[in-house]
C-alpha cells in the first residue's frame, strides 16, 4: 500500500507515520510525508498512491481548495484535522474518513480497515464527486449520475443530461463512497435504484436492466436475485 | 402608459421635449422598484443641492444686503461724507470767527500728539430744523476738544491742551444744539482740539446731525439687538465646552466652541461703545483686540473645517493658515479705520470657503451643510466698506453658527453610533482574543503533538506542558485589558513560540531590536503577526528568528516586524484574514485614526510595519 501524509506539523506527522507503520507493517509498499500543499501536489503528480492521510487546515490556507483536488484522484482520502466541525462537508465531498485530531491507534486502524476491506458505502453523506476536466476541477453533485460504467483502472459517470464524465476512481473505489442507493449490478455495472424503470428476463439466464430513460445495461445473474427482492 | 424601468422614462422624457418636463398624469409612474425613482431624482437633487441652492441663498441675502443699505444710508447720513473739515495745527482765537477764510487750510490731521483746529460748514434746511430738537454727533474721534457752533462754545469733550494738560475725551459724544442757534442755512462747526496719546491713531470725527432723540435711541436698539447674539454665542459657547469635557472629547466641539466665544468676545467689544463711552486712548487696544478676534477666529474656522473632514495632514494646512492670519495680523498696516480688519475678515471667509469647497469635490462629509454655512459671511464680503458691515458680521456669524449647530448635532449622532457599536466591538474582540488560542483547533492540535511526545520523551513533554501552561495563564491576565505593556506582549509572545516550537519541532525565536517595555499596545498584536508568520512559514529550517524593532520618529513611531522565509504569498500578504482583521479592530479601537499598517517583500520574508502617530 503506498500512504501520503500531509500535515504540517512535524509531531503529529511523527506519530501519524508511526501509527500507520505499527498497523500496516509490511504492507507498506511505501510512506512519505509532505509538510506543504505544493510539496503533496508535486508530489502526486509523479507518485500514484493508494491511501492519502491529509490535514484538513494546511498552512491557514482553506484546505477544500485542495481537498477537491485530491478526492478527484485515483486514491482515498482519509482527512486528519482538527476542525471536526467540517467533518461533515468532508464527507460530502467524498471523503472515506475523518480522524478528529488528537487520534489513537484504535482510531487509525478502523479507518485504514476501510480502505482495505472492499467493503461498499462507507460513506453515507457524499454528495459530490469531484472530477478533473482539462486540468479544472468539477464538482458533479450525485443525483445528476444515472449509472457508472468501469473502464480499466478509471470509471465513466454517464449523467442524466446524457454526457459522460471520466472519474480516476475505479468503480469500486467509487462505490466505497457512494450511498447505498448505488447498486452494483454487473462487473462493470453500477446504477442507482430510483433510475431503474423493470429488469427484463430473457432466456437462458440473461438478465437487462432498463433504465427510466431507457437506457439498458447488462445485469449479472447473481446480482439479479437480490436486486429483485430489493426493487419489491 | 407604463414605464418598466428608469430607461424607459428618461427616453420617453427625452423624445417629448428633448428635456426634463414635469410629468403630471401620476398614472405614467409605474415603477417597477422605487429605486430607480430615487437615483433618477438624485442627480437632479444633488446638483441642485450643491450648486443652485447656495446661489439662490446667495442672491437672497445678497438683495436683502441691498436693500436694508439704501435703508441704513437714508437713516444714518455720516455728514463727514458731504461736508469737508479743514485743520490747521497751532491755537488762535481768530479761528472759532464764522467768516475766517480756511480755504488754505489742510484736509489732513497733523501726526499726533498735536494741538489744532478743525473746521466744517453745513447747511440746515427748513425741514430739519422746523420744531425739532437737533443733536451734533461726533463719533470716532481720537481727542479732546471744545466744540463751537457759529462761534459759540456749545460744549466740550475732555480738555484739550498740550502732554499731559489734555484730559482725553470720549470716543464718540453727542451734543445738543440749542435751540437759539438752529437756523435755516449755512452754520460752521468749529473744534479746539487735540490728541497727545494713541499716537500710531489719529482720525477725523464723523459728524453726524439728526434729532438728538433717536441718535440716542439707535444706539441703544442696535446694541440691545447686537447683545441678544452676544448672549447666544457666549451659551453655545459654554453648552460646546461642557460637550467636550464631560462627553464627547472631540477636537471639534472644542473648536467650535471657541469659535463661539471669539464670536462672542467680539460682539461684546465691538457694541459695548454703544453705551459706554470710554475715553479715547483706550479706542487703539480695542481694535487691536479686534483685529485679533477676527484673526484668531480665521484660524479657528481653518482647525474646525480642517477636523470636521477629517483632513489628512491637517496639522500641516493648519500651520500654514496661521502664519498667513499671523503675517496679515502684524505686518499689514493700512490708513483706513476698519482696513485690516476688512482683511482679516476677507482671509476668514476666504480660506473658510476654499476648504469647504475642496472638501465638497472630494465629497466628504457634512461639507455641504458647511457650505451653506458659510454663505452669509460671504455675500457680506460684498458690502465690506458700508457702515452697517459690523452689524452685518455678527448676524451672518449667526446664521452661520446655526447652520453648523446642525452639522455638529449630526455628527453627535453619527458618534453615538460608533461609541455603540464601539463597544460591541471591543467585547467581541475580547472574546476573540481568548478564542484565539482556546478554540479547539489550536488545543487539538497541540493535544496531538503532546500525545507524541508523552510517548516518545516524557519529560520535553512536561516542559511542553509547562509552556502551555505559561501561554494560557498570560492570556487570561490580559483578556479583559484594551493595554497592555509591550514587556509582557513580548512574554506572550515568548511563551507561545516555546509552545509552537514543541509542537513543531522547529527553534522560534524572536528578536526584539530597541523595543521600550515601559509603552502600550493592545493586547496580542504582536502575538497575531507571530502567528501568521508561523502558519504562512514554509522553510524546512529548524531555527526561524522573527525581528520585532521600534523605530521613534518625530511624528510619532513605528514596529517593524519580520517575518523570515515566506515564499507563498507572491504579492500581498496580508489579506485581510481572521488574524488581520483583529489587529486592524484592535488598533482602530485604541488609536482611532492614528496608525496605518502596511506590509512588502524583503529579503526572502515579509515585513510589516505598524505606524503609531502621535
Amino acid at each position: 500500500m503506498k500512504i501520503l501524509i500531509v500535515e504540517d506539523e512535524k509531531r503529529i506527522a511523527y506519530q501519524l507515520e508511526k501509527l500507520i507503520r505499527q498497523i500496516l507493517g509490511k504492507e507498506i509498499s511505501r510512506l512519505n510525508v509532505c509538510q506543504t500543499l505544493n510539496a503533496a501536489r508535486n508530489y502526486i503528480l509523479s507518485n500514484t498512491i493508494d491511501v492519502l492521510f491529509l490535514d484538513l487546515n494546511l498552512k491557514g490556507y482553506d484546505g477544500f481548495t485542495l481537498l477537491q483536488e485530491m478526492v478527484a484522484g485515483s486514491f482515498h482520502t482519509i482527512i486528519v484535522s482538527a476542525y471536526t466541525d467540517k467533518a461533515i462537508l468532508a464527507f460530502e465531498y467524498g471523503v472515506l474518513d475523518f480522524v478528529a485530531k488528537p487520534f489513537n491507534k484504535e482510531r487509525l486502524e478502523q479507518a485504514i480497515a476501510r480502505c482495505q476491506n472492499i467493503q461498499t458505502h462507507t460513506n453515507y453523506f457524499t454528495k459530490h464527486l469531484a472530477i478533473r476536466k482539462h486540468g479544472k476541477i468539477e464538482m458533479i453533485d450525485i443525483k445528476d449520475i444515472n449509472y457508472i460504467q468501469a473502464a480499466g483502472h478509471y470509471s465513466e459517470l454517464h449523467l442524466t443530461n446524457g454526457k459522460k464524465e471520466l472519474h480516476n476512481k475505479s468503480i469500486d473505489k467509487l462505490l466505497t463512497l457512494l450511498p447505498s442507493n448505488f447498486e452494483r449490478i454487473h462487473r462493470s455495472y453500477a446504477v442507482e435504484m430510483n433510475k431503474i424503470e423493470r429488469i427484463q428476463r430473457y432466456p437462458g439466464s440473461k438478465y437487462e436492466i432498463i433504465l427510466k430513460d431507457h437506457t439498458v445495461l447488462p445485469c449479472s445473474r447473481l446480482k439479479f436475485k437480490e436486486l429483485n427482492e430489493k426493487l419489491r | 402608459m407604463k414605464f418598466n424601468d428608469i430607461k424607459d422614462l428618461y427616453e420617453f422624457i427625452f423624445k417629448v421635449e428633448g428635456k426634463y418636463i414635469k410629468l403630471k398624469n401620476r398614472e405614467i409612474f409605474t415603477f417597477k422598484d422605487e429605486l430607480s425613482l430615487n437615483f433618477f431624482k438624485m442627480s437632479y437633487t444633488s446638483l441642485l443641492k450643491n450648486f443652485v441652492y447656495p446661489i439662490i441663498l446667495f442672491a437672497l441675502l445678497y438683495l436683502f444686503c441691498e436693500a436694508i443699505k439704501e435703508r441704513y444710508v437714508s437713516i444714518y447720513t455720516s455728514y463727514a461724507a458731504k461736508t469737508t473739515i479743514r485743520v490747521h495745527e497751532g491755537d488762535s482765537a481768530v479761528w472759532l470767527q464764522e467768516n475766517y477764510d480756511d480755504t488754505h487750510w489742510g484736509l489732513q490731521l497733523p501726526k499726533a500728539p498735536y494741538f489744532a483746529w478743525m473746521r466744517m460748514r453745513i447747511n440746515l434746511d427748513s425741514n430739519q430744523v422746523a420744531g425739532r430738537m437737533l443733536g451734533l454727533g461726533l463719533w470716532a474721534y481720537t481727542g479732546s476738544y471744545d466744540l463751537y457752533w457759529d462761534g459759540v462754545h456749545i460744549g466740550s469733550n475732555g480738555i484739550p491742551g498740550i502732554g499731559s494738560e489734555e484730559v482725553p475725551g470720549q470716543i464718540d459724544k453727542i451734543f445738543s444744539i440749542p435751540d437759539s442757534l438752529l437756523t435755516v442755512g449755512q452754520h460752521l462747526i468749529a473744534m479746539r482740539a487735540s490728541q497727545q496719546f494713541s499716537k500710531s491713531l489719529s482720525t477725523k470725527p464723523y459728524v453726524i446731525i439728526e434729532e438728538y432723540e433717536a441718535q440716542i435711541k439707535y444706539l441703544i436698539i442696535v446694541a440691545a439687538f447686537i447683545h441678544i447674539l452676544t448672549g447666544v454665542f457666549l451659551i453655545i459657547s459654554i453648552y460646546y465646552f461642557f460637550i467636550y469635557f464631560k462627553s464627547y472629547r472631540q477636537i471639534v466641539f472644542f473648536i467650535f466652541a471657541i469659535i463661539c466665544l471669539l464670536l462672542f468676545a467680539g460682539s461684546f467689544l465691538h457694541y459695548f461703545k454703544f453705551y459706554y463711552k470710554y475715553p479715547y486712548p483706550f479706542h487703539l487696544i480695542r481694535r487691536i483686540s479686534l483685529e485679533a478676534i477676527i484673526m484668531f477666529l480665521g484660524i479657528s474656522l481653518s482647525a474646525y473645517f480642517l477636523f470636521l473632514y477629517k483632513i489628512k495632514q491637517s496639522r500641516i494646512f493648519l500651520t500654514v493658515i496661521a502664519i498667513v492670519f499671523a503675517v496679515s495680523f502684524l505686518a499689514f498696516n493700512p490708513n483706513g479705520i476698519n482696513q485690516k480688519s476688512y482683511l482679516l475678515y476677507k482671509e476668514v471667509v476666504l480660506i473658510s470657503l476654499m476648504i469647504t469647497i475642496w472638501a465638497l469635490v472630494k465629497a466628504k462629509e457634512y461639507s455641504r451643510s458647511s457650505l451653506y454655512s458659510l454663505i452669509a459671511p460671504f455675500t457680506i464680503l460684498f458690502f465690506l466698506e458700508l457702515y452697517f458691515f459690523n452689524l452685518m458680521m455678527y448676524i451672518s456669524f449667526f446664521i452661520f453658527i446655526i447652520f453648523n449647530l446642525y452639522t455638529l448635532s449630526k455628527t453627535m449622532g453619527v458618534q453615538k453610533k460608533e461609541r455603540e457599536k464601539y463597544l460591541i466591538e471591543s467585547n467581541r474582540l475580547k472574546l476573540e482574543l481568548l478564542k484565539k488560542n482556546i478554540q479547539p483547533h489550536f488545543i487539538m492540535n497541540t493535544l496531538a503533538s503532546l500525545i507524541s511526545w508523552v510517548e516518545e520523551a516524557p519529560i520535553i513533554a512536561v516542559k511542553f506542558i509547562e509552556a502551555l501552561a505559561a501561554e494560557f495563564r498570560i492570556l487570561v491576565d490580559i483578556a479583559e485589558q484594551d493595554k497592555i505593556p509591550v514587556a509582557k506582549e513580548i512574554k506572550l509572545c515568548e511563551s507561545h513560540l516555546k509552545v509552537m516550537s514543541y509542537r513543531h519541532e522547529v527553534d522560534y525565536q524572536l528578536k526584539c531590536i530597541d523595543l521600550d517595555p515601559s509603552l502600550t499596545i493592545p493586547p496580542a498584536i504582536f502575538l497575531t503577526l507571530l502567528e501568521n508568520g508561523i502558519t504562512h512559514n514554509e522553510s524546512e529550517m529548524n531555527k526561524i528568528i522573527f525581528e520585532l524593532q521600534l523605530e521613534k520618529s518625530f511624528d510619532g513611531m513605528t514596529y517593524r516586524f519580520f517575518s523570515p522565509s515566506i515564499v507563498e504569498y507572491d504579492d500581498e500578504p496580508v489579506k485581510d484574514g481572521t488574524g488581520m482583521k483583529y489587529i486592524k479592530a484592535r488598533l482602530r479601537e485604541t488609536f482611532a485614526d492614528a496608525w496605518s499598517i502596511e506590509s512588502f517583500k524583503k529579503n526572502n520574508g515579509w515585513e510589516i510595519k505598524i505606524n503609531l502617530l502621535r
